[in-house]
C-alpha cells in the first residue's frame, strides 16, 4: 500500500474520531490536536487496526511519537 | 518530618548547591547520590535505605542485561520485575502499619523510622523498567546515573514522579551556573513556602478543629469545611512541589510541573490534566494505557472498565480503605459521564471556549471545584463512620463556626493564589510588569513578609508524605 493512500485513510479516521476535519501530516503529534488524549488515542488505534486489518503491540504504542512514525508502522505491517 | 522545612535543611540544600557547581560532572552525580542516601537514611531509617538500594540494583541489573534482549521469555521477566519492585511498597503500605505494635517496637523501630517515599521511587523504577522494555529509552545509562535519578533527594518524599524522558537526560548533561536559575529557584521556593505555611497550614488549623469536634457543628460549617479543603491540599502538595522544583532549579534541573492552575478546569477530565499531573500521567502511561489496550476489542466498555480500574487503584494507593474505593468510583463515574454524554462539547476547542463569556467559564470552574471538593471529603474523613457523621450533620441547623484569625490569613492566601493562577491561566502577564526589577523585589518582599507574619511555621508536616 502506498503512503498517500494510508494518509487519506488516516484523514478519514482522525476526522471521525475527533468529529471535525483533520488533515494529518508526518509531524503531527497529540499536542497539536485538541482532544487527542489517552482515550481518543485508544479509539484511533482500534479504528486503524480495524481499517487496515493489522494488530499493534503495546510496544508499538511507544514507538509513535508522531503521525509519521505511525504511518511507518502501518506500512511495515501491511506489506 | 519537620526537619525538612527547618533552617538547617535549607542550609544543607544551599551548601549542596554551592558544592555542586564547584565539582566536575561525574563528582556532582556522586555528591547527589551520597546526599540523597543520607537524607533518606535520616528520615526513613537504615532498612528502608537498604531496600531502596536493593530495588535499584535489581531493577538496573534486569533492565541492563535482560529487558534489552528480543526474546519471548523476556516478557515474563519484565512482569516479574514489576511485581518484585512493588513488594516493598505493598509490604510497608498494607502490612507494616497493621503489624502488632510489639513486633514493630521490638527491633524494627531501630531500622525503620518512618516508611516514607516508597511509592514515589517505586513508580519511578517501574516507569524506567517499562521504558526500557518498550524501547522508549534508547540506551540504559550507567548505574551511578540511574541511582542518582531514582534517589534524587528533592523527589524522594512526595515526588513529582519524574520520568526517564524528562529528568534522566538532564542528569547526563553538564549544568552551568546561571543566575536566572538561582532567581527562579528562590522564587519558587518562596511561593512554595507561602502555599504551605500560609495557605495550607492556616486552613489546616481550622479544618482540624472542625474534625476534632465534629458532633458540635452545623450543616453550613460542614459544607464550608468541605469547600475549603481542596485549597488546603493544593497548598500542601502544590507548595511542596514548588519547593522541590525550586531546589532542583538551583542546580539547573527542570522538574515536572505537578499542578497547572487546577481550579480553572472546565471539566473533570480537564481537571485531571491539571492536578497532581505527574501521578496522573504515570497512571495514564503505565496502568490506563496497557489496560485499555488489552480491553480495546470491547470498545467503549473496555475504555470505561480501564477508567474504573485506574481510579479505584489510584484511590486504594492512598490506603486500603473503602473510602478510597468510593473516591475512585466517584471520579471514574464523573469521567465516564463526561466521556459518554459531554464528549462532543469537550472536543470543541478549549482555547475558543476560554475566550467565551466570563460567567459561563466561572460556572464551569465552580461546578468542577464543587465536585472535586465532594470527592475530597472521602479523603479527609478518618473512616466510613466519620463520613456518615459528616453526611448526617449536613442538614443540621446552626451558625457557621468562625475562627477569625486563621480564616482571615487563609482567605488572604486564597486570594493571592487565585490571582496568581488567574494571571498565569489567562496570560495577563503583560499587564503585570513581572520582569521589572521593582516588581520582582516587591514579589519577594511580599512573600517573605507574608510567610514570616502570617505563616504557621511551627509543627508543619505534609499530607502526601503519608502516601
Amino acid at each position: 500500500m502506498e503512503k498517500e493512500k494510508i494518509v487519506n485513510i488516516l484523514n478519514e479516521i482522525f476526522s471521525e474520531v475527533f468529529q471535525r476535519d483533520i488533515v494529518v501530516t508526518d509531524s503531527l503529534t497529540a499536542n497539536d490536536v485538541d482532544g487527542w488524549d489517552s482515550i481518543n488515542h485508544m479509539f484511533l488505534i482500534t479504528a486503524i487496526e480495524k481499517k487496515f486489518n493489522i494488530k499493534f503491540s503495546l510496544r508499538d504504542l511507544n514507538r509513535m511519537p508522531d503521525v509519521g512514525a505511525l504511518i511507518e508502522l502501518i506500512l511495515a505491517k501491511v506489506q | 518530618m519537620n526537619s525538612l522545612l527547618s533552617i538547617q535543611s535549607f542550609g544543607i540544600v544551599f551548601a549542596t548547591v554551592l558544592l555542586y557547581y564547584l565539582l566536575n560532572a561525574k563528582l556532582r552525580v556522586y555528591l547527589l547520590i551520597v546526599l540523597s542516601g543520607y537524607f533518606y537514611y535520616t528520615l526513613a531509617g537504615p532498612l528502608l535505605l537498604i531496600i531502596q538500594y536493593a530495588v535499584i540494583l535489581f531493577s538496573y541489573f534486569v533492565s541492563k542485561n535482560i529487558l534489552v534482549i528480543d526474546k519471548k521469555y523476556v516478557t515474563s521477566i519484565y512482569y516479574l520485575t514489576i511485581v518484585v519492585a512493588f513488594i516493598p511498597l505493598l509490604f510497608f503500605k498494607y502490612v507494616y502499619s497493621y503489624l502488632p505494635a510489639i513486633a514493630v517496637n521490638s527491633w524494627m523501630a531501630n531500622w525503620v523510622f518512618l516508611p516514607l517515599g516508597i511509592s514515589y521511587y517505586t513508580f519511578m523504577i517501574v516507569g524506567f523498567v517499562c521504558d526500557v522494555y518498550n524501547r522508549k529509552l534508547k540506551s540504559v545509562p550507567g548505574l551511578d546515573y540511574y541511582t542518582c535519578f531514582i534517589s534524587f533527594f528533592p523527589l524522594t518524599l512526595s515526588g513529582p514522579i519524574e520520568r526517564t524522558d524528562n529528568f534522566l537526560h538532564q542528569l547526563l548533561t553538564v549544568k552551568q551556573f546561571k543566575s536566572e536559575n538561582l532567581e527562579i529557584g528562590l522564587k519558587w521556593i518562596l511561593w512554595g513556602c507561602f502555599m504551605k505555611f500560609v495557605l495550607a497550614d492556616r486552613i489546616g488549623i481550622y479544618i482540624d478543629t472542625i474534625y476534632k469536634t465534629l458532633d458540635q457543628h452545623s450543616g453550613i460549617t460542614m459544607i464550608f469545611t468541605m469547600l475549603l479543603y481542596p485549597f488546603q491540599v493544593y497548598g500542601d502538595l502544590g507548595g511542596y512541589t514548588l519547593i522541590v522544583r525550586g531546589v532542583s532549579k538551583l542546580m539547573g534541573f527542570d522538574i515536572l510541573e505537578n499542578f497547572r492552575q487546577p481550579f480553572f478546569a472546565q471539566s473533570v477530565t480537564e481537571f485531571w490534566r491539571r492536578w497532581h499531573i505527574s501521578l496522573i500521567q504515570w497512571l495514564r502511561d503505565y496502568l490506563f494505557t496497557p489496560v485499555s489496550f488489552y480491553l480495546r476489542k470491547y470498545g467503549i466498555y473496555g475504555t470505561v472498565t480501564a477508567i474504573y480500574i485506574t481510579f479505584i487503584l489510584s484511590g486504594v494507593w492512598h490506603d486500603f480503605q473503602w473510602k478510597y474505593v468510593l473516591w475512585g468510583v466517584f471520579h471514574a463515574s464523573l469521567l465516564t459521564l463526561e466521556l459518554l454524554v459531554l464528549k462532543k462539547s469537550f472536543n470543541s476547542k478549549i482555547a475558543k471556549e476560554k475566550s467565551g463569556k466570563w460567567y459561563t467559564l466561572a460556572v464551569k470552574f465552580c461546578i468542577v471545584y464543587i465536585l472535586f471538593a465532594i470527592s475530597q471529603l472521602f479523603v479527609r474523613v478518618e473512616d466510613m463512620d466519620e463520613l456518615k457523621t459528616v453526611f448526617s450533620h449536613l442538614y443540621r441547623g446552626g451558625a457557621l463556626f468562625i475562627d477569625k484569625t486563621n480564616l482571615f490569613y487563609a482567605f488572604l492566601a486564597i486570594s493571592v493564589i487565585v490571582l496568581r493562577d488567574l494571571i498565569i491561566e489567562f496570560k495577563w502577564a503583560p499587564r503585570f510588569p513581572r520582569q521589572h526589577i521593582a516588581f520582582k523585589v516587591a514579589e519577594i518582599v511580599f512573600l517573605v513578609f507574608s510567610i514570616l507574619l502570617f505563616g504557621c511555621i511551627t509543627n508543619s508536616s505534609f499530607i502526601y508524605f503519608n502516601f
